[in-house]
């Protein structure tokens, strides 16, 4: 069900999400929003805010949501065959150890376009492609993941994610394993991609440095939106959340440093 | 750890024999194992326990380990050892005291030895250093069924994970004094580290289960290097299924 | 409870990976895409957690925690334990890979068994008591034959307990376990199915590996009694391991139902494969029936005539007899010709036949007492000189070795040696150490106690 006319293929479009988990736990209720094409948003909340279960439901993982959920004018129908959807939407997960299960570095970012039919020639094309772009040396191709440090797995696996050039990227705490030289290239790496992106994060200077927007999240609802300097100032907000000002927006005056 | 049991990952460190495609390197193994297992002659045996030193030589599993399996594997004979001979019956060899050794039952406790080292010597020697992923794409190939390898697949590729977690677990609990005693108190707390370790491969296993999804992930298996049957493989299997069948054929005809 | 490479004949191979791979395959049957990666970590989780050694008094083991497999997973633990024990005799050495499926077959159908069980049980809400005590009173009886079986048969001493005798025995050091658990401890549901569940596998898995030494083709024939003495001793030895087991499973069970309760509850058994476990699991023995060997020995004018058949109903192209004295020293061995086989004895002694016509198929046998008399009437009529012979032969009055020759497998002789004496002492200290060991757990009881409160005031 692609609809050309209606919107961009690489945005995102949810309207009044709710799921509740099997064990009669609401993880969403009613979460509105949108994201353009190309825009990098980022989502941000406490824990147990539903940043984790929204991006499940924009994978089509978690089958028996109410509300609609649209990537690109794809309407995602988990019942469904997901084989499109798979081609737009790309995840990095919060543990690299999750996602690299290939045996060496280089299979496990070809394991993508392989899987979506691509020939060997050009998964293995593709996959050196997003190495490179990852920052991932040539000497790692053949390592086995788990002999990979926490940064350099947080880069095949954002590699193997890219190599099926999705429209779509979600990625879930990418900064929680990099040092503050890995984070710095990330960020470098994810403002050169064209890609739309949502990045959620506690990581909130991250968020800033790589997001112009961003949506906070609390209680399975969305509960503000918009610039991101705005949204990240507002004390009360962010306070009320669960969150805080990124050190970056408090106003530089002795007070901040001794209250 | 698991280079040194033999769980190898990556392509690094090849030797000659992993030249060979592994899938007529598996039909070689089973000829020998199905071998050393039918054969009951010494003499047989001994044919074809020389036979599979041979490409044991070539892919170096190296004498140390060779030599060590073979220790674990005395270790596990180890009690046929001291009963076979206490009560086969037979011809006398040696009495101390009460205890009468058996002819019959020293004969039985070495053919037992010099089978189960045939068989340990033909696995390590066709094994080389192959990353498991080309075995688990050569059983693919010889028509095993595709559930149970990537069964295994997941098995191999978390095991090694699964165990560094273990460990760290084990030496936070430690640091807390946990020290493993043989009461109840012991006991539950080597079953919560158990426990736990299970719990956490559950949950692992679940987003291991949503991250294959996302990645479209549909069964199949691939690998990447080039594998061609070729000349060397031709002649490898050859000589070893002939070596085999030539053994059977001299042992049926002379006795 | 591994059988390792070499002792079973390869008939018996192939019959074991035959049953294997149809067990796997039925395992396999309804699992999803999804099912694969969970099954694969969990099975690298359960290799893991066999590595963890528990103390011991003076020693530590290995636990087999086959029954967890069985109860997690339900009928992938097919394929799963399969998976399991091909890496662990790969990669660690432990086991055969020839028998590969036999030993499969050891540990998973008692796993899946136990796993049908544990679910059954609880879901029925039945006390798990009854099948507590029962259990516990199979392993203890069992083990008490088989222990002094053991030692007769190695000629350490010189009686063995009769059945009703072990059943007494047994029972009642079952029974003070019992109380002890039920009067000393505080137990749930999910304690007392677990340790059912987890003692049951272990004590299946020991018993087919006793039968399968017992009756598979062998090798080697003239193991067959070396192999069976060390299943003997291989279940004695497993009594305290089937106890910890028990206990580690109870407190496994207890602990991941009270944080992740799915992990309980994954797959659900299904009864055909019940039967299906049970009907290949008795393919085994049959297969070895179909070639059993029948074989005898009777007098015929002083000559002793051996003769040898197979339950087919036909004669055995090729085999031999080897004849063994009372001392076991060999006195004579031939060729059957034709199934029969003749031997001209120069004395009356109380022979013992070993028959064996390959592929580990065999039978050994005493000469009956009244086929003996007939040899001795025989012998005497054929000339006072070789009876005199015989009655001054080194190894003993005829009569007397016969008795001692009969007496090794009949009921024992009157009066207690020294050495029934002291296994009878022993035995009776067990009892006495069992009582000591209800007073001491008690205050380990107040112990656990005292840490639980403790606990409870930290969290």
């Amino acid at each position: 069900m692609i609809d050309p006319t209606e919107m961009p293929a690489s945005s995102v479009k949810v309207s009044s999400l709710s799921y509740t988990y099997p064990g009669a736990v609401s993880a969403l209720s009613g979460v509105d929003f949108q994201v353009d094409a190309g825009v990098r948003k980022g989502l941000i909340g406490p824990n147990g805010a539903g940043k984790s279960t929204l991006f499940l439901c924009l994978l089509g993982l978690l089958p028996g949501f109410s509300g609609t959920v649209r990537v690109g004018g794809l309407q995602v129908r988990p019942e469904e065959d997901l084989t499109e959807l798979r081609r737009r939407v790309g995840m990095v997960f919060q543990d690299p150890d999750d996602q690299l299960f290939n045996a060496t570095v280089l299979e496990d970012a070809a394991f993508g376009p392989l899987n979506l039919g691509l020939s060997k020639e050009e998964s293995l094309e593709r996959a050196r492609r997003s190495l490179e772009m990852t920052g991932v040396d040539a000497d790692l191709f053949d390592r086995p993941p788990h002999r990979l440090s926490g940064g350099q797995k947080r880069r095949v696996a954002i590699a193997g994610v890219l190599a099926m050039e999705p429209s779509l990227i979600l990625l879930d705490e990418p900064t929680s394993d990099l040092d503050p030289r890995g984070r710095r290239e990330l960020a470098e790496i994810l403002k050169s991609l064209p890609t739309t992106m949502i990045i959620a994060s506690h990581d909130l200077e991250f968020v800033l440095q790589t997001a112009p927007e961003v949506i906070v999240m609390d209680h399975g609802k969305t509960v503000a939106g918009g610039a991101a300097k705005e949204v990240m100032s507002d004390r009360k907000l962010m306070e009320e959340h669960g969150l805080e000002v990124p050190h970056s927006l408090t106003s530089h005056v002795f007070s901040h440093h001794f209250s | 750890m698991h280079d040194h049991i033999g769980l190898h990952h990556g392509p690094e460190h090849e030797v000659a024999i992993d030249r060979i495609d592994p899938r007529f390197r598996i039909v070689s193994i089973f000829i020998w194992v199905g071998t050393a297992a039918w054969l009951n002659n010494f003499y047989a045996l001994s044919a074809a326990l020389l036979c599979c030193i041979l490409p044991a030589a070539f892919s170096g599993p190296g004498l140390k380990r060779v030599l060590e399996r073979t220790g674990y594997l005395t270790l596990a004979v180890m009690p046929a050892w001291l009963l076979l001979p206490l009560m086969g019956g037979g011809i006398e060899v040696a009495a101390a005291g009460p205890f009468k050794l058996h002819a019959s039952g020293l004969l039985a406790a070495s053919l037992l030895q010099l089978k189960a080292s045939t068989i340990l010597i033909a696995v390590l020697g066709h094994q080389g250093r192959t990353p498991w992923n080309r075995w688990v794409w050569a059983a693919h190939k010889l028509l095993v069924p595709a559930r149970l390898l990537a069964l295994l697949t997941f098995t191999l590729r978390y095991l090694p994970l699964l165990s560094e977690e273990s460990k760290r677990t084990y030496t936070a609990a430690v640091a807390r004094g946990f020290h493993a005693r043989a009461n109840l108190k012991g006991y539950r707390g080597l079953a919560a580290l158990a426990g736990a370790g299970l719990v956490r491969s559950y949950y692992r296993s679940e987003r291991v289960g949503r991250a294959l999804s996302a990645r479209g992930y549909q069964g199949r298996f691939f690998l990447l290097r080039d594998t061609r049957a070729g000349a060397a493989e031709a002649f490898f299997l050859l000589s070893s299924g002939g070596a085999a069948v030539a053994i059977i054929v001299l042992i049926y005809w002379i006795i | 409870m591994h059988i390792s490479d070499g002792i079973l004949a390869g008939s018996a191979c192939v019959a074991g990976y035959v049953a294997a791979g149809g067990l796997v395959a039925a395992g396999l049957r309804g699992a999803s895409q999804a099912d694969s990666a969970r099954t694969g970590i969990l099975t690298a989780a359960f290799f893991l957690a066999g590595l963890v050694r528990f103390p011991l008094p003076g020693t530590s083991v290995h636990l087999l925690l086959a029954s967890l497999n069985g109860i997690a997973l339900g009928s992938l633990c097919f394929p799963s334990i399969f998976l399991a024990l091909l890496l662990q005799a790969l990669l660690l050495g432990h086991g055969g890979i020839s028998t590969l499926g036999v030993n499969m077959l050891i540990m998973s159908v008692p796993a899946y068994l136990s796993g049908v069980i544990f679910h059954k049980g609880l879901k029925r809400g039945v006390s798990g008591w009854p099948f507590f005590f029962m259990t516990l009173t199979g392993v203890l009886v069992l083990g008490a034959r088989l222990l002094t079986v053991a030692l007769f048969e190695a000629g350490l001493v010189n009686f063995k307990l009769s059945w009703p005798s072990a059943a007494v025995w047994g029972g009642a050091m079952a029974g003070i376990i019992f109380l002890v658990f039920r009067f000393g401890k505080k137990a749930d549901s999910v304690h007392i199915w677990g340790f059912s569940a987890g003692a049951l596998s272990v004590f299946f898995s020991a018993v087919l590996f006793y039968l399968v030494l017992s009756f598979a083709p062998l090798a080697a024939h003239a193991a067959r009694e070396g192999f069976v003495e060390l299943a003997r001793f291989a279940f004695v030895f497993h009594v305290p391991v089937i106890l910890v087991e028990g206990i580690v499973v109870a407190l496994l069970v207890r602990y991941l139902d009270t944080v992740t309760p799915e992990l309980l509850r994954l797959q659900k058994p299904a009864v055909a494969l019940v039967v299906m476990a049970f009907s290949l699991l008795l393919l085994m023995p049959f297969s070895v029936k179909a070639h059993a060997v029948g074989a005898d020995a009777y007098v015929e004018e002083g000559q002793i005539i051996v003769e040898v058949w197979t339950d087919g109903g036909d004669v055995p192209s090729s085999g031999r007899v080897i004849v063994l004295g009372p001392e076991g020293e060999e006195v004579a061995r031939g060729e059957i010709k034709a199934g029969k086989w003749t031997f001209r004895p120069d004395s009356a002694k109380s022979f013992r036949f070993i028959v064996d016509i390959g592929h580990g198929h065999g039978k050994t046998f005493s000469l009956h007492p009244d086929e003996l008399h007939k040899l001795n009437k025989a012998l005497a009529s054929q000339g006072p000189a070789k009876q005199e012979e015989a009655r001054t032969s080194p190894a003993g009055n005829d009569m007397a070795s016969q008795e001692r020759g009969a007496a090794k497998h009949e009921s024992p002789r009157p009066g207690p040696s020294s050495a029934e004496t002291l296994t009878r002492a022993l035995l009776g200290l067990l009892v006495i150490g069992m009582v000591c060991a209800f007073l001491m757990l008690r205050n380990l009881r107040r112990e656990v106690d005292e840490l639980k409160k403790r606990l409870d005031k930290d969290a």
